[in-house]
C-alpha cells in the first residue's frame, strides 16, 4: 500500500498563521509531528448544512462530489472550511494549474453546488458529471438556479457541445472538455446532450471505471443507483444522482460508501429493493453512508394523517448492508437542541435512527466539536473505510497556504491536514446518554415531585 | 387493549415524554399479537456511556423490542434487541434477550412498572459497557443450553474437585477465538475427559454420585467393581468432558457445532468418541447384566461437558451441560470400541458404528439434559448463616419424637446432620396428627420407626437411625455410657427422664455432649429451651430449676408468665386430656402452635450453643424463652428472653454420692462474707452462716443457692464459731415462701481461715446438733467448710478463685444417740465477737448485752 508521510505544524493556536517560519523550516522544526495516511481515501467537508466530498483516487486524480464552499458566503456565524482555497492548494497541478479530475453534481440545489464557479476559475476540472434534470430545470422557468448553478449548466452545455466536435472531428474530448451524462429522462430528445455517443451517457445499473478518459478501474468504481426513469420529472431532489463509490488499493482492500444525495424514502428504498432484486448486494454494501439530504427524516419518516410515521424498513435495509464499522456522516451544520415542526434538516430524529444502526454518526460541523472542526477523512482498512481518528490529521492554518508539496505530503493527508480557524461559541450540550435516560425515568415516576406554585382554591362563600 | 397493555403504554409515553427525545417509543402497536404480547420498540440514548474493552460495544442510540405480557405489570415484560450484535456475550439469551433479572419474584416491582424496568435496563446497559455484569468477585452467570423437559434431570452430587483441569482465573472475558495447540503453555492442559457414575433414579432421573477417570473407569469395570445396580437403581456411566476455558454462553442445540466448539476448545474429536466408546459400551454390559429377561434395556447414553463458569468464593468451577444421545447415537456410542475387536461380528459392529459416526454427528440435535446441581464446591446451602450450620457434618440424639422432639429430628435431617437418632417409645395414635407430623398409614406404628421412615426420604443417605423405646432404656440406663453424638436434645418434657439425664450426666460430665432441652406451656403459647454446654454443671432438670428460682427472684416482672405456666404455685387442676381417662394431660396447641415453638426454640438453642447467641446467653447454662405472644398477662414482653448462669462451685459427699453444687452468687455471698468479717474482726476470726437451697435425692444433687452471714447471736473466734439462731426461722420462711419451696433451710457454713476444709470434732458434733429431733427441725442439713491453706485461702478472699470446700450432707439418725459435745476452747467466749453487724467484740460489749448473749448459749447448750 502506497502511503506518504507528512508533518503536520502543531501550531499551540490553530488557525494562526505561523510567522517567520517557511514551510521547510517548518518541516524540520521540532514542533513538527509525523503521521502517516494512504494516497487512497475520502473527505467530508465541514461545510454548515450542504455536501462537499472530495474523493482521492490517487495522487494524481481527485474527483470532488458536490461542493458548498461556505467561505464565499461570507458567514459570520458559520465554521466552514474553504473547500476551493484548499483544493487549489492542495490538488495535483496540471500544466500549471491545479487539477481536479472531475466534478460531479448529485443535483442543482445551491447547497450542493456553493462556489462552483469559483473552482471552475481557479483549477482545470478533467471531466464533468451532470444528470439530465439540469437541462430540464434550464427549460422550465418557475424552478429558479442559482448563479453557481447557472454556471454548471454553461460549463456543462459548453462541454456537450466541445465533446460533439470533437468527436466530429473523430477526437476524443481533452480533459476539462469532457462530460458525462448520467441517468435518464424522457426529455432527452430536446437537447443537445441526447446526440452525445454512448460512453458519454450512464445510467442507473452501471458501473464507471473511467474517470476523465483513464481507466481507473483496478482502484475505483463508481455504482450509478439513481436517479431512475421514473422520478425524471420529480421534485429536484427526488432526481439526485445516487453513487455507490468503491476505492480499491493495491493490496485489495475495499472501501465502499454511499452517497445519496437529497433522496428520500421513497427512491432510497427502491435503490435497495432494486439491487437487492438484481441480486448484486455488493452494490449497497458501505461502511460510509452520507446521510441523505444533510440527516433529513425524510429518509425514514413518511408523513400520514399529519404524523409522522417511521418507516423502519428502510432503516433495517441500511444497516442489513452495512459492513463492519458502518458510519454515517451528517453534512450539516451542528445540530440544534431540538428540532420544531418545518424545521429543515438535519433532524434530530433522522440522527437518532442512525445512531440505532450505525456504530457512529458523525456531523461535519460537530467533528471532532462544534468550536473548532476538522474534515471527517476516512481511509481504506482491513474492513473497508476507517475513520482516521482526529489525532492522526492534525491541523494546519486555513491561510497557511500549504500545498502538499510544501509540507510533504500525499493529497489525502494534505486535505485532511485542514482546520477552520473561525471559533465561536460552543452550543450548550444537549443532555444524552443513558443519564438522561434515568433521568427521564425519575421525572416520569414523579416521585420526588412536589408543587411548585401556590394555588389557590375558593370556598363555599366565593360561589356567586 | 386490556388494561396491562395500556397501563404498559401510559407509562412508556410517560417516559419518552419526560426525556427529551433519550427515550424514542418507535413502534407502538395498537394491540397485542396474536399470542398475547404487546410489542413495543423504543430507543435509547446510549451516547457517552463509559465503556471498557471487554464490554458490550453500544451505539449512540440503541433499539429494544419490550415484549409487554398481558398480565403486566404481574408478568415481567421480556426485553429483545433486533439484532444478534450482542449474541454470545454474558446475560444475553437465545443470541438477542437480555436476562435482566436474576429473580423476577424479588427483582420485578410491579407498582414501578416500566420505569423501573427501564431503570434496570439503563443499569444493565452501564454495566454491560463497562463489562462488569459479571464482577469479578461475584458468581459468575453460567452458560444457557436450552433443556428440554423430556431429556430427563441430571442431579450432580459429586464434586468434581482434584479430577477438573487446574482453571486460572483472569476475570470473565468474552469466549476466545479458537487458539492454535501451540498457543498452550506446555503443562497446561486444555481438558480432560472423565467419567461421571450414574444412578437411574424414579422417572427420567440420573443421580451422577462419583466421578472416576476414564482409567479408574475400566479398571473398575474389568475388576467387577462396577454393580449392574446400587440398592435397586441401575448404574450407568456418563462421559465429561472439562475444559479450562469456555465455550460460548448459548450451548448450540446441533451436535455438529458442539462438537466442533470443543475441538476447537483443544478437545480432539477422536479422543472424545474414544471415552464414549469405552463408556456406552460398559453401559450396555451392565444393563444386560441387568436384563432378567432376552430383553436389555440399555441405558440412556449422556456427555457431560463443563467449562469454568461458575464461581463461588472467588474461585472459578466447572458449569456442567448434559446432552442426552439419541437411539442412533447411543448405538454409535454403545458400539465403537468394537472396530478393533478380534471377534468378527463385534468388528463388523465397530466398523458400523465408525462408519455412521460423522454423518450422526453432522445431523444430530444436542438434547439437553436438565442439569440440577448439587455438588457442594458450586452451591451454597439455602441455610448458610443460619443457626442449624452447627449441625452440618454432626450425630444428634432427640430423645422424645412428639409435637416437639420430630419436627427437630427433621430440622436436623435438613440441616446437614450426619446423624439424627430418634428416640421414642410410643407409637403414633389418631389424636397426634393434629399436631405430630405423622399420617394416618403411621397409627399404631412407633414414632421414631414412622419418623425415620419418612425423613430417611428427604436425603439419599439414611441419615436418621430409630430407637425404639425409652431415655431409661437406652442413654439413661443404668451403666450406659455417655452417648456418643455431639448434641444430645431432650424433646420430652418428662421430668423423671430428665432428672436421670441430670443424675447420669453428672457422673461423666466430661464425656457428655451439650444437652438442649426444650418444653412448651400448657396452651402451646410459651416455651422453654435449656442450654448446657460441654461440661456445664448442670443439665436441663438444672437450668429449669434456674429459671424457676429466677422468675421468683431476681426476674419476677419479667418472668411472670413463664412461672404462672410452667411453675405455677399450686399444680393446674383443669388438666387437659384428649382421650379422657384413657391418656395422659398434655398442652393443647395446634400443628401451627408446634411448628413455630418447635422451630423457634431450636433456633435459639443453636444459636446459644453455637456461640451466635446474644451476649445474655454466652455462659456455660442458658435458658431461652420463646412467646407467640407479644402480650401475656397483660403485660408487654418480648419474644424472646434469654439468661444464663455460669457454672456452679462442686463439691461431693463421697460418703452418700450426692454432688454439692454451690451457686456462684452462694459463693460470692459466702466470701463477702469472709472479707467483711476480716475487716471487722480480724481475718483470722471464723465466720459462716445459714445454707439456703435443695436437695434432690433423685438426681442426688444439692443446690446450694444462696448463703446468709452469721445471726445476731452467733459467737465468732479464731479457734471457734456459734452459729446463733435469732432471725433464723424468719430468714428461712422468707426463701421458702419467695421460691414456692424451690429454696429451703439446707445447712450451715462456716469458714477455716487458712485452715483445713475439714470438719473438727466440735463440727462433727455440731452436725449432729443440728438434725436433732426437735419440733420442726431439720431431718437432714448440709455442712460446707470453706478453707484451704494461706495460698488457696487468700487467692479466694483477694482473687476470688474457689476454696477448698468440705461438704456433708449429715441426716438425722433415728435411735437415741447421745451428743457428746467437746468443750468450747479455751478464751473462746472471752475473745469471741458477736455475729450481725456488731462491731466491737464480745469482751467490749455492755455487761448487760454480754450477759444477754451468753445466757442465750448457755439455755441452746442446754
Amino acid at each position: 500500500m502506497g502511503s506518504l508521510s507528512y508533518g503536520v505544524f502543531a501550531t499551540p493556536n490553530a488557525g494562526e498563521q505561523p510567522s517567520g517560519t517557511t514551510a521547510t523550516e517548518r518541516k524540520t522544526g521540532e514542533h513538527m509531528t509525523s503521521t502517516s495516511l494512504p494516497d487512497q481515501g475520502i473527505i467530508f467537508w465541514p461545510v454548515s448544512t450542504g455536501d462537499s466530498t472530495t474523493i482521492v483516487i490517487d495522487d494524481e486524480r481527485v474527483v470532488q462530489v458536490d461542493i458548498h464552499d461556505m467561505a464565499l458566503a461570507d458567514d459570520e456565524d458559520a465554521v466552514v472550511a474553504a473547500v476551493v482555497d484548499r483544493l487549489v492548494e492542495v490538488l495535483p497541478e496540471r500544466d500549471g494549474k491545479p487539477y481536479l479530475a472531475a466534478f460531479i453534481l448529485t443535483h442543482a440545489d445551491k447547497d450542493h453546488c456553493l462556489g462552483f464557479a469559483d473552482l471552475l476559475d481557479r483549477v482545470t476540472i478533467g471531466e464533468l458529471w451532470a444528470t439530465p434534470r439540469l437541462w430540464r430545470e434550464y427549460t422550465e422557468n418557475d424552478l429558479p438556479l442559482c448563479d453557481d448553478a447557472e454556471a454548471f449548466h454553461i460549463e456543462a452545455k459548453r462541454r456537450v457541445a466541445a465533446t460533439l466536435s470533437a468527436v466530429d472531428a473523430g477526437q476524443n474530448p481533452a480533459s476539462g472538455d469532457r462530460i458525462r451524462v448520467v441517468g435518464y429522462d424522457t426529455e432527452h430528445s430536446k437537447h443537445a446532450y441526447s446526440e452525445l455517443p454512448g460512453e458519454y451517457l450512464s445510467y442507473p445499473g452501471e458501473t464507471v471505471t473511467s474517470i476523465d478518459g483513464d481507466d481507473v478501474s483496478d482502484r475505483f468504481e463508481a455504482f450509478i443507483h439513481a436517479p431512475f426513469k421514473d422520478d425524471c420529472a420529480a421534485e429536484r431532489n427526488d432526481t439526485s444522482l445516487a453513487l455507490q463509490i468503491t476505492l480499491r488499493d493495491a493490496d485489495g482492500l475495499e472501501g465502499h460508501t454511499l452517497l445519496l444525495g437529497d433522496l428520500a424514502y421513497e427512491t432510497i428504498k427502491k435503490i435497495f429493493e432494486y439491487s437487492e432484486h438484481a441480486e448484486r448486494p455488493e452494490r449497497l454494501a458501505w461502511e460510509v453512508l452520507l446521510a441523505p439530504h444533510h440527516c433529513s427524516k425524510k429518509v425514514m419518516y413518511v408523513t400520514e394523517d399529519g404524523t409522522d410515521v417511521l418507516k423502519q424498513d428502510v432503516l433495517d435495509l441500511l444497516e442489513g448492508h452495512a459492513n463492519g464499522s458502518a458510519t454515517v456522516v451528517v453534512s450539516s451544520a451542528p445540530f440544534p437542541p431540538s428540532n420544531k415542526v418545518g424545521d429543515n434538516p438535519p433532524h434530530l430524529l433522522a440522527q437518532a435512527r442512525y445512531q440505532e444502526i450505525a456504530e457512529e454518526v458523525i456531523c461535519t460541523a460537530e467533528y471532532p466539536d462544534d468550536t473548532a472542526p476538522h474534515p471527517v477523512v476516512f481511509r481504506l482498512g482491513d474492513d473497508g473505510f476507517v475513520l482516521v481518528e482526529d489525532d492522526a490529521t492534525g491541523s494546519v492554518g486555513k491561510s497557511a497556504s500549504l500545498g502538499r508539496a510544501a509540507i510533504g505530503a500525499g493529497v489525502l493527508a494534505a486535505l485532511a491536514a485542514t482546520v477552520i480557524s473561525r471559533r465561536r461559541s460552543r452550543q450548550a450540550d444537549r443532555p444524552r446518554g443513558l443519564g438522561q435516560v434515568r433521568q427521564a425515568v425519575t421525572t416520569a415516576r414523579g416521585d420526588e415531585a412536589a408543587p411548585q406554585q401556590a394555588v389557590g382554591f375558593g370556598g363555599p362563600s366565593s360561589v356567586r | 387493549m386490556i388494561a396491562g397493555h395500556r397501563l404498559a403504554l401510559d407509562q412508556l409515553r410517560a417516559l419518552a415524554a419526560a426525556s427529551a427525545t433519550a427515550i424514542d417509543l418507535l413502534v407502538e402497536p395498537p394491540s397485542a399479537d396474536d399470542d398475547g404480547w404487546l410489542r413495543v420498540t423504543l430507543s435509547l440514548d446510549c451516547a457517552g456511556t463509559p465503556s471498557a474493552e471487554r464490554g458490550l460495544r453500544l451505539r449512540h442510540r440503541e433499539r429494544f423490542i419490550l415484549l409487554v405480557p398481558g398480565g403486566f405489570p404481574f408478568d415481567t415484560p421480556i426485553i429483545r434487541v433486533p439484532h444478534r450484535r450482542w449474541a454470545g456475550t454474558p446475560h444475553v439469551q437465545w443470541g438477542n434477550q437480555i436476562c435482566l433479572y436474576a429473580a423476577p419474584s424479588i427483582e420485578w416491582v410491579p407498582a414501578d412498572g416500566m420505569f423501573g424496568l427501564i431503570e434496570r435496563l439503563v443499569l444493565w446497559l452501564e454495566r454491560a459497557a463497562l463489562g462488569e455484569l459479571d464482577p469479578d468477585d461475584q458468581p459468575l452467570h453460567p452458560p444457557v443450553a436450552y433443556v428440554s423437559a423430556a431429556n430427563g434431570v441430571m442431579v450432580v452430587r459429586s464434586d468434581l474437585g482434584e479430577i477438573a483441569p487446574m482453571v486460572s482465573d483472569p476475570g470473565r472475558h468474552a469466549p476466545a477465538a479458537p487458539r492454535s495447540p501451540d498457543e498452550s503453555s506446555p503443562d497446561e492442559t486444555p481438558y480432560r475427559l472423565v467419567v461421571g457414575i450414574t444412578e437411574g433414579r424414579m422417572g427420567d432421573r440420573l443421580d451422577l454420585v462419583e466421578w472416576v477417570t476414564r482409567h479408574e473407569w475400566l479398571r473398575r469395570f474389568t475388576t467387577g467393581q462396577i454393580p449392574a445396580e446400587h440398592d435397586g437403581w441401575p448404574v450407568a456411566g456418563a462421559v465429561a468432558v472439562l475444559t479450562v476455558r469456555e465455550m460460548s454462553f448459548e450451548y448450540p442445540t446441533q451436535a455438529a457445532k458442539l462438537v466442533a466448539g470443543l475441538e476447537s476448545l483443544g478437545v480432539p474429536r477422536d479422543e472424545l468418541f474414544s471415552a464414549i466408546g469405552e463408556v456406552g459400551a460398559v453401559n450396555y454390559e451392565l444393563a444386560r447384566q441387568r436384563a432378567t429377561d432376552t430383553e436389555v434395556s440399555p441405558a440412556e447414553l449422556h456427555l457431560l461437558v463443563g467449562t469454568p463458569s461458575r464461581r463461588l468464593h472467588g474461585n472459578l468451577k466447572h458449569h456442567l451441560v448434559c446432552w442426552r444421545f439419541d437411539e442412533l447415537g447411543r448405538l454409535i456410542g454403545e458400539n465403537l470400541i468394537f472396530a478393533e475387536a478380534d471377534h468378527p461380528g463385534l468388528a463388523r459392529l465397530g466398523t458400523l458404528a465408525q462408519q455412521h459416526l460423522p454423518g450422526w454427528v453432522a445431523g444430530a440435535d444436542t438434547s439437553w439434559v436438565r442439569v440440577m446441581e448439587a455438588r457442594p464446591e458450586v452451591t451454597v446451602r439455602r441455610d448458610t448463616n443460619s443457626s442449624t450450620e452447627w449441625l452440618v457434618g454432626r450425630r444428634v440424639l432427640v430423645i422424645g419424637c412428639g409435637a416437639l422432639g420430630a419436627p427437630i429430628v427433621e430440622f436436623c435431617v435438613r440441616g446437614g446432620a450426619a446423624e439424627v437418632y430418634a428416640l421414642d417409645n410410643d407409637v403414633v395414635t389418631p389424636g397426634v396428627l393434629v399436631r405430630q407430623p405423622y399420617s394416618d398409614a403411621d397409627i399404631g406404628l412407633s414414632k421414631a420407626l414412622a419418623l425415620a421412615t419418612r425423613l430417611n426420604q428427604i436425603r439419599t443417605d439414611d441419615p436418621v437411625r430409630p430407637l425404639v423405646g425409652s431415655a431409661q432404656d437406652w442413654v439413661l440406663a443404668d451403666h450406659a455410657p455417655p452417648p456418643n453424638v455431639d448434641l444430645v436434645i431432650d424433646a420430652t418434657a418428662d421430668s423423671a427422664a430428665s432428672s436421670l439425664m441430670e443424675l447420669r450426666r453428672a457422673m461423666t460430665r466430661a464425656a457428655w455432649p451439650p444437652v438442649i432441652s426444650v418444653l412448651i406451656g400448657h396452651d402451646a403459647r410459651l416455651g422453654v429451651v435449656t442450654v448446657s454446654q460441654r461440661g456445664a454443671t448442670g443439665a436441663g432438670r438444672d437450668v429449669l430449676r434456674r429459671l424457676a428460682l429466677a422468675g421468683r427472684t431476681r426476674h419476677a416482672e419479667s418472668l411472670a408468665d413463664v412461672v404462672a405456666d410452667f411453675f405455677p404455685t399450686e399444680p393446674r387442676t383443669a388438666a387437659f386430656q384428649p382421650e379422657p381417662g384413657c391418656s395422659s394431660p398434655t398442652f393443647t396447641g395446634s400443628a401451627a402452635d408446634l411448628a413455630a415453638l418447635a422451630g423457634h426454640l431450636f433456633d435459639a438453642g443453636l444459636r446459644a450453643l453455637s456461640g451466635n447467641g446474644p451476649a445474655e446467653a454466652a455462659e456455660a447454662m442458658v435458658a431461652g424463652v420463646v412467646r407467640l405472644d407479644g402480650t401475656s398477662l397483660g403485660v408487654n414482653r418480648p419474644g424472646m428472653t434469654w439468661l444464663c448462669w455460669p457454672n456452679d462451685c462442686l463439691s461431693d459427699d463421697p460418703e452418700i454420692g450426692y454432688e454439692v453444687r454451690i451457686s456462684q452468687p452462694a459463693l460470692a455471698r459466702m466470701r463477702a462474707e469472709v472479707r467483711r468479717g476480716a475487716r471487722l474482726r480480724g481475718p483470722e476470726i471464723e465466720t459462716g452462716g445459714l445454707l439456703l437451697g435443695e436437695i434432690d435425692d433423685a438426681c442426688r444433687c444439692i443446690w446450694v443457692d444462696d448463703v446468709s452471714g452469721p445471726p445476731p447471736d452467733s459467737l465468732l473466734s479464731a479457734v471457734h464459731f456459734d452459729h446463733g439462731i435469732e432471725g433464723v426461722e424468719h430468714l428461712v420462711a422468707y426463701h421458702r415462701e419467695r421460691t414456692a419451696r424451690v429454696t429451703t433451710f439446707l445447712g450451715m457454713w462456716h469458714s477455716h481461715p487458712c485452715g483445713g476444709a475439714r470438719p473438727s470434732p466440735t463440727d462433727e458434733a455440731g452436725m449432729r446438733a443440728l438434725v436433732t429431733p426437735v419440733a420442726k427441725g431439720p431431718r437432714r442439713a448440709l455442712i460446707l467448710i470453706v478453707g484451704g491453706d494461706e495460698g488457696v485461702w487468700q487467692r479466694w478472699v483477694s482473687d476470688g478463685k474457689a476454696p477448698d470446700v468440705f461438704a456433708k450432707l449429715v441426716a438425722r439418725r433415728t435411735g437415741g444417740v447421745s451428743i457428746e459435745t467437746p468443750p468450747v476452747p479455751p478464751g473462746h467466749r472471752t475473745a469471741a465477737w458477736p455475729g450481725g453487724w456488731a462491731t466491737r467484740p464480745l469482751a467490749s460489749v455492755s455487761r448487760k448485752r454480754r450477759g444477754q448473749l451468753l445466757r442465750r448459749r448457755s439455755r441452746r447448750s442446754r
